[in-house]
Order: structure tokens, then C-alpha cells, then sequence
């Protein structure tokens, strides 16, 4: 039988889209910093491939941009693995037919989200088609990675 | 003095459930159709602009970024033409089959994520697959173990499943192993399961007694269904080859739409796709998904857009058991690709996407520099005949409220499952009355 994976950190985005790159910036981050110990998975394109990388796992950690009118570069931390999310939050616009938020509640609908499920929400500024990342988006990506590596040891302590 | 005209004006800014940024927009006035508009307002992408100056090695690679959902067909259309400019004929063999394995597995993908995820909720009554999610569990998982073993499919061939890079002029940079495809024979043994039990579901959905007017266009193959080759022949009596294509499709610009719009010369508007394939080819199926085919009741020639969902399910039928039978006459070649040499010269290639027939033409310099390049997509092709559809549900649906004369004009469009990220050179629902 496989072994059981304790957590996997997935990185969203489009990194021809500016500050939509965000989430697999953080994801790099955290594969360079914390090596074969923590599965990273990047995100790229189809949404619904998030079934199948958390599948097993204890835990899932999400990161992706966000257009939510609040400071570019402002971070947010949602617990996505109690309570589904208000219909508001999951049917906002996507470029495709399938969003994160959207792949997060078909799996909670088939009982396929692990336990714990966090995302960071980086707030973005300028998603123009071939932008650089803007320099408040910049300026929190290694924080971010940090936060999600503390996220990561905690389930992958003894205790956890 | 004459009553003031009364106008009715019925939009939606974001087309749900499709592929794409899009909107459509339907005018009414007094209790008549005024305008009908499927607008495509994600940014013009001017892919065949960049392409010119490029080496004609990298456009497969370059092209495929066009799709997410469908990036194998653009690799296949581009590598065709480009093939075709430099005299090089790839019609058989090993080579050709590993094409057509891949081609079945972005088939796989595409129609299983159509038929589950985007189209099926508009005839169980639910806003979305989520939502539908809920209640029917067993169809989603179905959904998902199909597209997974799509997706498997173009992993173990092109090298990833989404944007492979494996596929290049003249065959592959890298042949896989037998033991790597048959090791995906059991999940497509069930997929094929799956897909046979999607043939019987979807064909005893209630479906509008609808039958569309435009001209269906498809491939023929002499060797199969058609997938990575053939003439251009339709319902009409139209029987080209892909060089000829140029001569017979014009595409125009409209105001509304950053996708051009492609309409026959001299004949208008038609329909490329899963209706098309199978209206013009049923008889070139395998025999089990021909015989799926008959069991669910599908006449020889389908033009009710309702029924795409079951034809799209004879299709996963198919893609399923081709795939089977070429994994297990597989044989990797000595060498994954023939030698394509560079000349002066244009070339067409032509296949059919999960969407419908994708044209593409590249006109070359001496050493394979990439002079001028012509893409053009299904959901173009479709564009007008897909308006001509909305026109007549509005017509047929006048009285309803603006609330369900949207969603009947959105389920219309999802019939046709446009990609409007692709069109994009091209969705929103607006309906104005008065």
C-alpha cells in the first residue's frame, strides 16, 4: 500500500499573468527551502488536477492571488477545511470553467478534501497579460513562504 | 400616431461553464428578435503574428500554449502543415499511431470534462457541477476517473498533462516504452467501462425537439473516425483537401467579437464538432461505439445540439477503445520521428480538436523561418451558426421571463462548448426588450 503523504503545498496561478504568479512563487520557495520533505505541486492550468494532488494527504496547503479590493500585497488566511465556503466567495470569475475554490467544494461534496485545508490569498495588483510581479506582491512572497513552511511542520511534527 | 416601440434587452456579462471570457447579448423589440450576440471579449492573443520570424521546429511548442484544454490538437495541426511545406507525408505507422493515442487522450479529457463538469448540470437542474456534486456523487467520480485517465494518457506521451512537450515536427523527441502504455491499459479498460455506462445515461435525458439548420463540416478519414487527418467534406457536398481550405472559409471581423468569424463562401454559416464527426463519419466508429451509438437511439445524421452530449459520449466510447487497441499493437520505432527538412514553400494541416476541425497554414522561407502562419479554430467556425442557434431559442421563447430565456440561451451556447480562449484573435449574456 502507498504510503500515506502528511502534506502537500500547492501553488496556483499563471505566471504569464503578472501578480497571478504569486502562488507558485511562494511554492518555489517553499520546494527550495524545505526540500523532498514537503510535496510540491504547481497549479498551471487545470484546477480540477487539485483532486488529485492532495489525494491521501493529511494536509493541503494553497496558495494563490486575489482581486478582492483590498492592499496589494495584503495576505489572507482562510480555513477551507471546516465549514463550506459562502457561494459569494466560490463562484467568483475565473478564466476557467473549473476555479480553485470551486475544485475545494467538489471535493468536500465527493468526501476527497483532506482534514486540513488552508489557503493564503495574496492580494494582487496587476494581472496584465506578460506584467512582472509588482514590487508589493514581491515583498511579502518570502514571508509567505515561510508562514506556509510553519504550516507544514506543524503536521509534520510528531504530534501532529 | 404610432405606439412607442417597446424594446426588451436581456445580458449576461459572464458566460458560466464555459471556456473562456465571454458575453452574450440579445435585443428584442416588439416581441421580435432585433440583434443576437455571442461576444468574445477575452484580449486578442495575435499568436499568428508572433509566429512569423520564429524557426518552424518551434511552433508546435509554441502553439500549444493557444489551449489548455486542447493543446495537443494545435500541436497536431501545426506539425501537419508544416510537414505538408516541407513535403514530408506522416500517414502511418508507428509514428502516426502514437498521434493518434495522444489525440485520444485530450479527447478523453475535454469530452469528460464537458459532458460531467459543464453540460450536464443543465439538464439535471442544477446551477453547477457543485452543485450537482452533492446529489449525484457516482457521476462526478465518473467524470473524474475519465478525465484521469485522459490525462494519463497525454502524461505518459507527451511528458505532462497540460502544455506537453513531447510532440514535434516530424513525430516525437521521445518514443515512450511499450511497458509505460500498457501500464495504463487497466484504468482505460475502465474508462471504456465508464464511457460506455455515459452513452446510457446521457441518451435518456429529456431533449428539446431542436434540429439545427447549418451545414455540417468534419474530416473524412479512408483508415477511421476522424482525428489527425483526411479531406474536408460536409453534408453539402463539399469535398476539399486542406490545401483548398483557404479558397472555401472566409473569416470576418465583427465589432462584438475579438474572434474573427468563419462562414463557408457563397454558402454561410456551419458547424463543425462531435455532431458534425458523427453525422458525417457514424459509420467509420468502431464497432462499440457504433453499436453504443444505435443502442441509445441515435439517428444516422444528428443535428439536435441537445444530443451533443450523447454524441460526445460515443466519442469518449471510442477514444477509450482506440486508445486500447493501439497501446497493444504498440511497437516504439527505431527513431521517434522521420528527418523534416526546411524549404521555401506554404503547408495546411487540418484536425479535429475535441471541438471541431482546427485549420492551420504556415507559408515557410528557405530555412524554415516562419513567414506567415493562419490559425483558425473551431469555436470561429461555429461562431455564427452558435448566434443563428440563440436567434431561434429567443424566437422560440419569447414569452418567458429574462431569467429563463438567459439560461436557455446559456445552455444553448454550452451545447456547443465553445472555447473562447482559443478563438481569441474571441463570452458575457445580455437580452434587451422592449
Amino acid at each position: 500500500m502507498a504510503e500515506q503523504r502528511a502534506v502537500v503545498v500547492i501553488g496556483i496561478g499563471n505566471e504569464l499573468r503578472g501578480d497571478d504568479c504569486a502562488g507558485l512563487e511562494v511554492a518555489r520557495r517553499v520546494r527550495a527551502r524545505a526540500g523532498p520533505r514537503i510535496d510540491v505541486f504547481e497549479a498551471r492550468g487545470d484546477q480540477l488536477s487539485l483532486l488529485q494532488a492532495w489525494d491521501g494527504c493529511r494536509a493541503a496547503v494553497l496558495i494563490d492571488a486575489v482581486h478582492s479590493g483590498a492592499a496589494p500585497g495584503a495576505v489572507h488566511r482562510l480555513d477551507l477545511g471546516g465549514a463550506p465556503l459562502d457561494s459569494a466567495i466560490s463562484r467568483h470569475a475565473t478564466t476557467h470553467s473549473v476555479s480553485p475554490l470551486d475544485a475545494v467544494e467538489l471535493a468536500r461534496a465527493l468526501h476527497r478534501l483532506p482534514p486540513q485545508v488552508v489557503l493564503y490569498a495574496i492580494e494582487g495588483e496587476d494581472f496584465a497579460l506578460g506584467a512582472s510581479v509588482s514590487a508589493s506582491v514581491r515583498c511579502v512572497l518570502d514571508s509567505v513562504a515561510r508562514a506556509v513552511a510553519r504550516e507544514c511542520e506543524r503536521v509534520l511534527a510528531p504530534s501532529g | 400616431m404610432s405606439a412607442p416601440r417597446r424594446t426588451r434587452t436581456i445580458r449576461t456579462d459572464y458566460l458560466a461553464r464555459v471556456e473562456g471570457e465571454g458575453a452574450m447579448y440579445v435585443e428584442l423589440e416588439d416581441g421580435a428578435v432585433r440583434d443576437v450576440r455571442l461576444r468574445i471579449y477575452e484580449p486578442p492573443r495575435f499568436f499568428e503574428a508572433f509566429l512569423r520570424g520564429r524557426a518552424y521546429t518551434e511552433v508546435p511548442d509554441l502553439v500549444a500554449r493557444i489551449c489548455g484544454i486542447c493543446p495537443i490538437a494545435y500541436q497536431m495541426s501545426a506539425a501537419r502543415a508544416i510537414e505538408d511545406a516541407c513535403g514530408v507525408t506522416i500517414d502511418d505507422g508507428p509514428i502516426r499511431d502514437l498521434r493518434r493515442l495522444i489525440y485520444c487522450g485530450e479527447w478523453i479529457e475535454s469530452h469528460s470534462l464537458h459532458v460531467y463538469m459543464l453540460h450536464a448540470p443543465d439538464y439535471l437542474g442544477y446551477p453547477g457541477a457543485l452543485e450537482m456534486a452533492r446529489d449525484h456523487p457516482d457521476l462526478l467520480e465518473h467524470g473524474l476517473a475519465l478525465k484521469k485517465a485522459g490525462n494519463a494518457l497525454i502524461t505518459a506521451i507527451g511528458g505532462r498533462e497540460v502544455h506537453p512537450v513531447n510532440v514535434r515536427v516530424g513525430g516525437f523527441y521521445r518514443m515512450p516504452a511499450r511497458a509505460e502504455l500498457r501500464a495504463l491499459r487497466d484504468p482505460l479498460a475502465r474508462a471504456r467501462e465508464i464511457a460506455l455506462d455515459t452513452v446510457r445515461w446521457t441518451s435518456e435525458l429529456a431533449f428539446p425537439d431542436v434540429e439545427l439548420a447549418p451545414e455540417h463540416v468534419a474530416l473524412r478519414d479512408p483508415t477511421g473516425y476522424p482525428i489527425d487527418l483526411g479531406r474536408i467534406v460536409s453534408d453539402g457536398g463539399l469535398d476539399i483537401g486542406p490545401a483548398q481550405f483557404d479558397e472555401h472559409v472566409v473569416e470576418e471581423q465583427v465589432e462584438h467579437s475579438t474572434a474573427l468569424r468563419a462562414r463557408l463562401r457563397a454558402r454561410g454559416s456551419y458547424l463543425t464538432g462531435p455532431l458534425a464527426r458523427y453525422s458525417l463519419g457514424a459509420a467509420a466508429l468502431r464497432p462499440l461505439a457504433r453499436e453504443a451509438a444505435r443502442e441509445a437511439g441515435l439517428p444516422p445524421s444528428c443535428h439536435n445540439p441537445f444530443q451533443s452530449i450523447v454524441v460526445r459520449a460515443v466519442e469518449l466510447v471510442q477514444a477509450t477503445d482506440e486508445a486500447l487497441a493501439l497501446i497493444e499493437r504498440y511497437e516504439p520505432p527505431d527513431r521517434p520521428a522521420v528527418e523534416v527538412l526546411p524549404r521555401r514553400g506554404a503547408g495546411h494541416g487540418v484536425t479535429e480538436a475535441p471541438r471541431g476541425m482546427l485549420y492551420h497554414r504556415y507559408e515557410l522561407d528557405d530555412d524554415g523561418t516562419i513567414l506567415d502562419a493562419r490559425i483558425v479554430p473551431p469555436t470561429s467556425q461555429n461562431q455564427r451558426a452558435i448566434e443563428e442557434d440563440m436567434r431561434a431559442v429567443v424566437q422560440r421563447h419569447l414569452d418567458l421571463p429574462d431569467d429563463e430565456l438567459t439560461l436557455r440561451c446559456e445552455q444553448a451556447i454550452r451545447n456547443h462548448d465553445p472555447c473562447i480562449s482559443c478563438a481569441t484573435h474571441f463570452l458575457t449574456l445580455t437580452v434587451a426588450r422592449g
